[in-house]
């Protein structure tokens, strides 16, 4: 019995490895094809880390929601918008209250707007969560897209506040980000890796050059997505995360064990906005400009996708999926990808020309107008055929809490267990009533 | 509230529960006594569950005259608002007639009005008629969930007080393999819930409510549908645990209840109609008429 079921597993793994290495291939042969036939090759390349490490610390604060207490956010975008909003307009349109003290003014200013930004986020997200915890998934669904149109929407009519007051004419509803342009021009910011170390290997190679604030923003980013992941993993390791998961599976029993769930449910709802709106800041800096119009609810089902094709529920699954996708995104929009991969169908493609002709079609289709559908294609597959992801949720292992234990009572449990799975069921049911059951028989 | 008797569990006084136009418990009372194994039977559908379900608090209770009574010669909607009006401007009068509303005590604490979780933080544990377990989750994790209060459950405690819930951890680990071992099944610690058999359900649900040291236990149905020599080992089990607690007991397998009970209520149709020790049931006319039928 046991062999069978590592077997399985082991088969399990293997599949998983084949279905992920048949996604990464074609996804790595079309961005390297991209990649190669860029003129400034870092600047992409640089763009794709950032907006991978994005959309990772967004992906984590959905799988924190969707993936262990299953309450299936669609408004993760609304917190994304909160939290790009509120940090831009602090620091770029406002510039109240530090900016204009000298000295540390921008800094202490810069780093206000983000806290605000969260802490606003955090209370949206608590507020978003009152009503709504108590609600059956499906409910909270809905409610949830609704409250993130609803925050979208505010943003995107509501002129006094939330739009960009330009020099001359009326208040533009495009924001732009000023974080990046304003620190990118200090010393030694402005400079190259080239110029500052003599470190000349991209140059050498023809890559573009790459300056020293690319590099800080990358670690700067870097060290929050290993900041909130090792956060994320924490919470998953506890106490804490076990009932969550618990509360996963089934809330009511979780309840009648005296646990009160819209508590965990609520605690975790504006963890997740808050790490939702850190995200919003980082998608701010790295896009530099935006309106209300880019955070529809698809970017919500972005977020979803990253998280269904990595594996629900596992913080390792949700960077795959996100790299992944984020790197399929981003070399199918490059013009020279466009050009050269395509399939043409129409009247001069063989055997189905003389039907393509009556229909007066001339189809050509490449990766980029294709991309929506042949995302939705993997994900259907995914769901059909591999619900857990890429990387599945690991399973749970009682080796985590048998370690508390001392080795003598170690050893004792585990002969137990052994001596025990050593009997038949027969036998294990009652030693004494054999004979009482086989006379009643 | 009168000072209970100090050997008096449970007390539900005149219960009342309408699912709209239907009396689910009609002023059911009863009272359970500590360290004593009390049985409730009754035919299907005569709201056992139910009184179990408002004694813990899952549902509320209704007022005694709240029940919507439609007589066939008057429209249904004119009565509804004749009977709310009178109900909000009737005067005094009218208020000083309502009938007297029933409550729940556990031993010295009242449990209106508490949410489930809350009546289960006071030592009562129930148990469902389904079997209820969390199928991804180990056996062992599926009882270190249960502790109520645990250290490692509060969110800012993960990153501050870990050494306490480590300490935690290892107690509770302990005292899981130990009910394990009680309930005789040790051997499925490592496996998942969704590996697991009816019968070894029903024994996880109990060992679950074991964690949390109960004194009162409400057992809903914990032999259904499983074979008699289990059956009988979950019994033992359960007999087992008076030394500490005290057990109630829905079970349909008469067997059982008339050979452990120290004492039965017998419901018919949302009422307590007989109670007594097993031999006094036995003979009761009211308790064969509700089971078998009139003429019998």
């Amino acid at each position: 019995m046991a062999r069978i079921i590592r077997k399985t597993r082991i088969n399990d793994k293997f599949r998983s490895f084949i279905v992920g290495v048949a996604l990464a291939v074609p996804i790595l042969y079309l961005y390297a094809y991209a990649f190669l036939a860029q003129t400034n090759k870092s600047i992409f390349l640089i763009g794709t880390i950032l907006a991978i490490l994005v959309f990772f610390v967004g992906a984590l604060s959905l799988d924190l929601e969707v993936g262990s207490v299953g309450l299936p956010n669609f408004g993760k975008v609304g917190f994304f918008a909160l939290g790009a909003y509120i940090s831009t307009l602090l620091y770029s349109v406002y510039r109240w209250p530090f900016y204009y003290i000298p000295g540390i003014g921008p800094i202490a200013q810069f780093i206000f707007s983000c806290l605000v930004a969260i802490i606003f986020s955090a209370l949206v997200g608590y507020l978003v969560s009152v009503p709504t915890v108590k609600l059956r998934a499906d409910y909270f669904a809905i409610m949830t897209i609704a409250g993130g149109e609803i925050i979208r929407l505010l943003l995107q009519y509501e002129r006094r506040w939330f739009w960009a007051p330009a020099p001359v004419g009326p208040p533009t509803q495009v924001i732009s980000n000023r974080v990046k342009v304003e620190f990118t021009g200090l010393y030694p910011f402005n400079q190259t890796l080239a110029d500052f170390f003599g470190f000349t290997f991209f140059e050498d190679h023809n890559l573009g050059s790459i300056f020293i604030w690319q590099v800080v923003l990358i670690v700067i980013f870097v060290l929050i997505s290993i900041l909130v992941y090792w956060f994320v993993e924490q919470i998953r390791k506890s106490p804490y995360g076990r009932t969550l998961r618990a509360i996963r599976e089934d809330d009511i029993t979780v309840t009648s064990v005296g646990k009160d769930v819209s508590r965990f449910r609520w605690q975790v709802t504006t963890l997740a906005a808050c790490i939702a709106g850190l995200a919003g800041i980082m998608y701010a800096m790295t896009f530099s400009a935006f309106e209300a119009g880019d955070f529809r609810p698809f970017l919500t089902f972005d977020l979803y996708i990253f998280i269904i094709i990595g594996g629900l529920g596992n913080s390792r699954g949700a960077f795959a999926g996100t790299a992944l996708v984020q790197m399929f995104l981003r070399a199918a929009q490059v013009q020279e990808v466009k050009e050269n991969i395509f399939l043409y169908l129409g009247k001069e493609s063989p055997l189905i020309g003389p039907l393509f002709d009556f229909l007066q079609l001339d189809v050509y289709i490449n990766p980029d107008n294709m991309r929506l559908v042949i995302l939705g294609i993997i994900l259907i597959l995914f769901l059909l055929f591999m619900p857990s992801g890429l990387i599945p949720e690991p399973k749970t292992d009682n080796e985590k809490y048998l370690q508390y234990l001392t080795p003598e009572e170690r050893l004792s449990s585990d002969k137990a267990v052994a001596t025990r799975q050593s009997l038949t069921e027969r036998e294990r049911i009652d030693e004494e009533d054999v004979t009482e059951l086989n006379s009643n028989i | 509230m009168e000072k209970q008797p100090d050997n008096i569990s449970l007390k539900a006084h005149k219960i009342h529960k309408y699912f709209g136009g239907v009396k689910a418990l009609e002023g059911s009372s009863v009272v359970v006594t500590k360290n004593k194994l009390i049985s409730l039977i009754g035919p299907n559908g005569s709201g056992k569950t139910t009184l179990f379900n408002v004694i813990s608090c899952w549902l509320s209770k209704s007022h005694p005259d709240d029940f919507i009574e439609e007589p066939e010669d008057e429209p249904k909607l004119q009565t509804r608002i004749l009977k709310t009006l009178k109900k909000k401007f009737g005067g005094n009068e009218e208020t000083d007639e309502r009938t007297e509303v029933g409550y729940v005590d556990f031993e010295d604490l009242r449990l209106d009005g508490l949410d489930a979780h809350e009546a289960a933080l006071t030592g009562m544990m129930r148990t469902f008629q389904t079997t209820r377990n969390w199928p991804k989750l180990t056996v062992l994790e599926n009882l270190l969930v249960a502790p109520q209060n645990q250290t490692g459950e509060s969110f800012t405690n993960i990153f501050f007080k870990r050494k306490q819930i480590n300490e935690e951890e290892r107690k509770n680990t302990l005292k899981a393999l130990e009910i394990l071992e009680f309930l005789e099944i040790t051997h499925i610690r490592d496996q998942i819930g969704e590996e697991l058999s009816g019968g070894q359900l029903k024994l996880l649900a109990l060992g679950r409510l074991l964690m949390t040291a109960p004194r009162l236990i409400l057992l809903d149905e914990p032999m259904a549908g499983v074979n008699p020599t289990l059956g009988n080992k979950i019994m033992d089990k359960i007999l087992e645990l008076k030394v500490d607690s005290t057990i109630f007991l829905i079970e349909h397998n008469m067997d059982v209840v008339f050979n452990y009970s120290d004492e039965i209520f017998v419901m018919a149709s949302g009422k307590i109609i007989a109670q007594g020790t097993p031999n006094e049931i036995e003979t009761n006319k009211d308790v064969i008429k509700a089971y078998l039928g009139v003429d019998y």
